[in-house]
């Protein structure tokens, strides 16, 4: 399985506190007791997979979908970012 | 029955003999100790503090103590117990206050975690509560001093004591720490402040303390919903900016600053979250208290915090 064909997800146990302040968010993981500080693009895509696991592709997808637009800044930087979420502790994939 | 109206003699001779209780904020404290001057400064900065009645709790119990044994003799110490322990190394005798003192913020910020607990300087004016988080040699503490003696009451200089149930900061107005050029800039800014002692060569310099204003005191019961943050620096020759800070990061500088939050656990981050939903932020740089304090009473007056 290829990375972007593998599947990503926040894990079933892992309870995530939200505030949004305009385009920061602040998340707090239950699991870890770790506070992080997002941009808009990693909390949209942190709250799909919150939702349900998604492939990077998919990930893409969905946020355009979500955000309604279609060329998105930053979106490019997709892996790099999943790679940092799943880094943190944040998400991880799914088992195949 | 406050301590002011407990004479010098008695007051000692109540130290000496079991200790004297009084009431500090939320706390009630015990504090036994032999140490003359100790009992000076003790009985002047916390001269307006009310004495425990029968039956109020003493959470924190002190004693100051010098150690048993030669040494003593030529290098003179004292040693903070809290209860049977011994949480410090000994300090040098000479600077028995400014340990207390340190002591007695440790057993805050180690044991109440009713709170959410902030290294924060906090005063308030008509029933709101400005925060300023700050690290040290940021000139909170002077900031503190000079809007104490423009109309703010204190409410802490070191601890923001915030409660989960409901958000107020809980005032624990005890003495605020002045340190080197500080004290002679307070004392020329507001020359009614009663200073205590002064302390040299301590790891900050030269330390004196300032009495906290009687009404603060008085009015220790009066918890104040907060309204802003400010997140002051002092900078020498550094032209006055007030900068808007955006409310995350405003979250994550002042989770930085709290010594419980990781602690407490979710119920930090509520309590967190819901001080910085209802605060205006913002970022203070300035070389003038005059000029600081004059920034504050303006964003005040511009942005009069959210309606809760």
């Amino acid at each position: 399985m290829t990375g972007r064909e593998r599947s990503w997800r926040v894990p079933v146990r892992t309870r995530l506190l939200w505030r949004s302040y305009e385009e920061h968010f602040i998340v707090y993981n239950c699991a870890s007791g770790q506070t992080h500080y997002l941009n808009l693009l990693a909390a949209m895509a942190l709250q799909q997979m919150e939702e349900r696991p998604a492939t990077i592709d998919e990930l893409g997808q969905r946020i355009r979908v979500q955000a309604g637009v279609d060329d998105i800044a930053g979106l490019a930087q997709l892996p790099a970012l999943v790679a940092q979420l799943d880094e943190l502790g944040l998400i991880a994939p799914t088992p195949p | 029955m406050i301590l002011d109206e407990v004479s010098s003699d008695a007051f000692r001779a109540r130290l000496r003999d079991g200790g004297v209780r009084w009431r500090v904020g939320p706390f009630g404290l015990r504090v036994a100790t032999r140490m003359e001057k100790l009992a000076g400064a003790l009985h002047f900065l916390y001269g307006d503090f009310p004495l425990l009645e029968d039956g109020e709790p003493a959470e924190f119990r002190i004693a100051m103590k010098t150690p048993i044994g030669w040494r003593r003799w030529w290098r003179r110490q004292v040693i903070f117990h809290f209860d049977d322990a011994r949480p410090f190394e000994p300090f040098p005798f000479r600077l028995a206050f400014p340990f207390f003192e340190w002591g007695l913020n440790w057993c805050v910020y180690e044991h109440a975690h009713e709170f959410l607990i902030v290294h924060a300087a906090v005063v308030e004016r008509g029933g709101r509560a400005l925060l300023m988080p700050a690290v040290p040699g940021s000139g909170k503490s002077t900031l503190c001093a000079g809007l104490v003696h423009r109309g703010w009451r204190l409410l802490s200089d070191e601890l923001a004591l915030i409660r989960h149930v409901d958000g107020s900061v809980v005032p624990i107005p005890r003495p605020v720490g002045l340190k080197e050029e500080s004290i002679d800039i307070i004392r020329a800014f507001a020359p009614v402040a009663r200073l205590g002692p002064l302390f040299t060569e301590t790891r900050k310099g030269t330390v004196a303390h300032l009495r906290p204003p009687a009404d603060a005191v008085r009015r220790m019961d009066e918890a104040a919903l907060p309204a802003w943050i400010v997140f002051p620096t002092y900078q020498a020759g550094a032209g006055l900016q007030v900068t808007p800070l955006e409310k995350a990061a405003a979250f994550i500088r002042t989770s930085n600053d709290s010594f419980n939050y990781k602690l407490l656990g979710e119920t930090g981050f509520t309590t967190l979250a819901d001080l910085i939903d209802r605060c205006a932020s913002y970022e203070l740089t300035h070389s003038s208290l005059d000029a600081a304090i004059g920034a504050i009473d303006e964003l005040v007056a511009a942005a009069p915090g959210e309606v809760n």
